[in-house]
């Protein structure tokens, strides 16, 4: 998501006001990112809560305010891994499906599967893979977010898509029209 | 086009937001921080100590502000960063090792690089990062060490968060060895350190070399082949601490009419019944290349055991693709002729048909 810089080099100089409206614009990205990972309300609530926590005790560290998306979904991605770290909880998928909604078309449990799909990948793809399809990122930019060189990236890119596919029907669009390779 | 497309941005979109309790904590935390996050903070602190106590490691003692003198010298774990990664096999990394022993600090973070190691096909380097302030239990770090005037770029970072130490890590690089070298040039320049708590940037720079430890190469040059994919298996070379398997793998055309993906990789097991899973370093083409999905890689085992005298490596193939009639992905399993490696004597055979080993439960990704 592009903000506008100004209200980023605002909220960076200390105004809150900016920074709530940059959080808000992006609370559901977060939330649904950290829900993939953590499969519960109340821990993707929780993950939430710390994220926007660190980011308003170190908004003022950011030094490039054209990176405020990158350096916030680093901090979500941080505190759904540590999350995890913790608790090694074990979800039953049909929980999930619970979870998500109720009253489901045929359209919509195709987008479930794959919903369900993705939360059942190892970690290091299903970060990738979010990054991204979800959040947009370059293979540059993931390279850079988790620091790792991009020929890994373009490798879990590539075998998280794989699994992705072997365990659902349907074909992506994410997955046609992006050259990853 | 006749098929349903489903979008993975669209399938997460079917996850409900509550919005409002989003709203509530962003207007709580910024304008007025509620308690229980204090709460959550010091749970991370308590895993973060736990976590030390496993790995055997007691620092009680804090390091207040120590002159900078004294700083190296009050590091508890100098020389035994590699200990902190027995779980991937690099204890014997410690004593094969070379000490490096550089400092640098810029910016009130202090970098130590503690021990490096070169077998042939990866630098391995240790070293710890450290903070007068806690720095919380992330890490990502701008700017990779490199070998230089050696192209291609394969690295890996592992690192644990170590209370009152700060971070201990470890730096793999196997880039593109084309000629044997004797001693590499490493360079390593990070210029921004990100943890979860700040980003800091700074100025620090190093530059040393590392002589390569001593190493038997045992050439195999031996082909194996299934389906349409063949694996040569060039070199192994056993070193102190590691065996570094160099491998082909090539596909005929014609699969990849059928097919679009192909993997091969490495299991070993030795003659006392220990199965080793071989991860690759990386992976790189060249201009021999018939297809896209022809590759050289390089795949290190760590931890063989010292008793043991024979190595055998099983080859086994991931062959994928997407089928657009059925709308179904499909994948099939390739199992090779395996190659016993007698280490005694160099020697090598065939081994036809194997049972493919099971790798222990904790080695499963």
């Amino acid at each position: 998501m592009q903000h506008e810089e100004q209200s980023v080099v605002e909220a960076i100089q200390g105004d809150k006001l900016a920074l709530q409206q940059l959080l808000k614009q992006e609370k559901e990205k977060l939330y649904r990112m950290a829900y993939v990972y953590v499969k519960n309300e109340e821990d993707a609530i929780e993950v939430f809560q710390q994220t926007v926590l660190q980011a308003m005790e170190s908004i003022n560290q950011l030094r490039e305010p054209i990176y405020f998306s990158t350096w916030l979904t680093r901090i979500c991605i941080n505190n759904a891994i540590a999350m995890l770290k913790k608790q090694k909880k074990i979800v039953v998928m049909d929980e999930i499906v619970e979870q998500l909604v109720d009253g489901r078309s045929e359209d919509l449990a195709q987008k479930l599967d794959i919903a369900d799909a993705l939360s059942k990948l190892p970690e290091k793809y299903k970060t990738t893979i979010l990054l991204r399809f979800y959040q947009d990122f370059s293979v540059n930019q993931i390279a850079n977010v988790l620091d790792c060189p991009e020929g890994t990236v373009k490798t879990n890119i590539h075998r998280g898509l794989s699994l992705l596919k072997q365990s659902i029907k349907g074909v992506y669009s994410d997955d046609r029209k992006r050259d990853f390779n | 086009m006749t098929e349903k497309e489903i979008s993975i941005k669209s399938s997460l979109e079917t996850i409900l937001v509550p919005t409002q309790k989003l709203d509530q904590i962003i207007d709580d935390t910024l304008f007025n921080p509620p308690v229980q996050n204090k709460k959550s903070k010091k749970r991370i602190y308590q895993v973060a100590a736990a976590a030390v106590l496993i790995l055997g490691i007691g620092t009680t003692s804090m390091i207040s502000s120590p002159a900078f003198a004294n700083f190296v010298a009050q590091i508890p774990v100098i020389g035994n960063v590699f200990g902190y990664f027995a779980t991937d096999n690099y204890e014997s990394y410690s004593s094969f090792s070379e000490s490096v022993g550089l400092t640098q600090s810029s910016e009130g973070i202090d970098i130590v690089i503690d021990q490096a190691l070169f077998d042939g096909t990866s630098v391995t380097l240790s070293f710890i990062l450290k903070s007068e302030n806690p720095l919380g239990d992330t890490l990502q770090i701008k700017g990779q060490p490199v070998v230089k005037g050696v192209d291609g770029k394969n690295t890996n970072l592992k690192f644990e968060y170590v209370e009152n130490v700060g971070y201990v890590g470890l730096y793999t690089l196997t880039p593109n060895f084309e000629s044997e070298m004797a001693q590499v040039s490493i360079s390593w320049e990070p210029d921004t350190i990100i943890t979860e708590k700040k980003e800091v940037e700074g100025n620090w720079a190093f530059e040393f070399a590392v002589s390569q430890i001593s190493k038997e190469p045992i050439i195999l040059d031996e082909k194996v082949k299934t389906d349409g994919v063949t694996v040569h298996l060039k070199e192994l070379t056993v070193t102190d601490v590691s065996v570094n398997i160099e491998y082909q793998q090539l596909v005929e055309p014609s699969l990849l009419e059928e097919w679009e993906f192909v993997e091969a990789e490495l299991i070993a097991s030795d003659n006392l019944g220990n199965v080793y899973k071989v991860p690759y370093n990386g992976g790189s083409t060249d201009g021999s290349a018939r297809t896209r999905e022809d590759f050289n890689w390089t795949a290190t085992l760590r931890g063989l055991n010292s008793q043991a005298t024979s190595l055998t490596l099983y080859p086994i193939a991931q062959v994928s693709r997407f089928n657009t009639e059925t709308e179904e992905s499909e994948s099939k399993h390739l199992e090779f002729d395996a190659i016993k490696v007698d280490l005694i004597n160099q020697s090598h055979s065939l081994v036809e048909d194997p049972t493919i080993p099971t790798l222990p439960e904790e080695d499963l990704d």
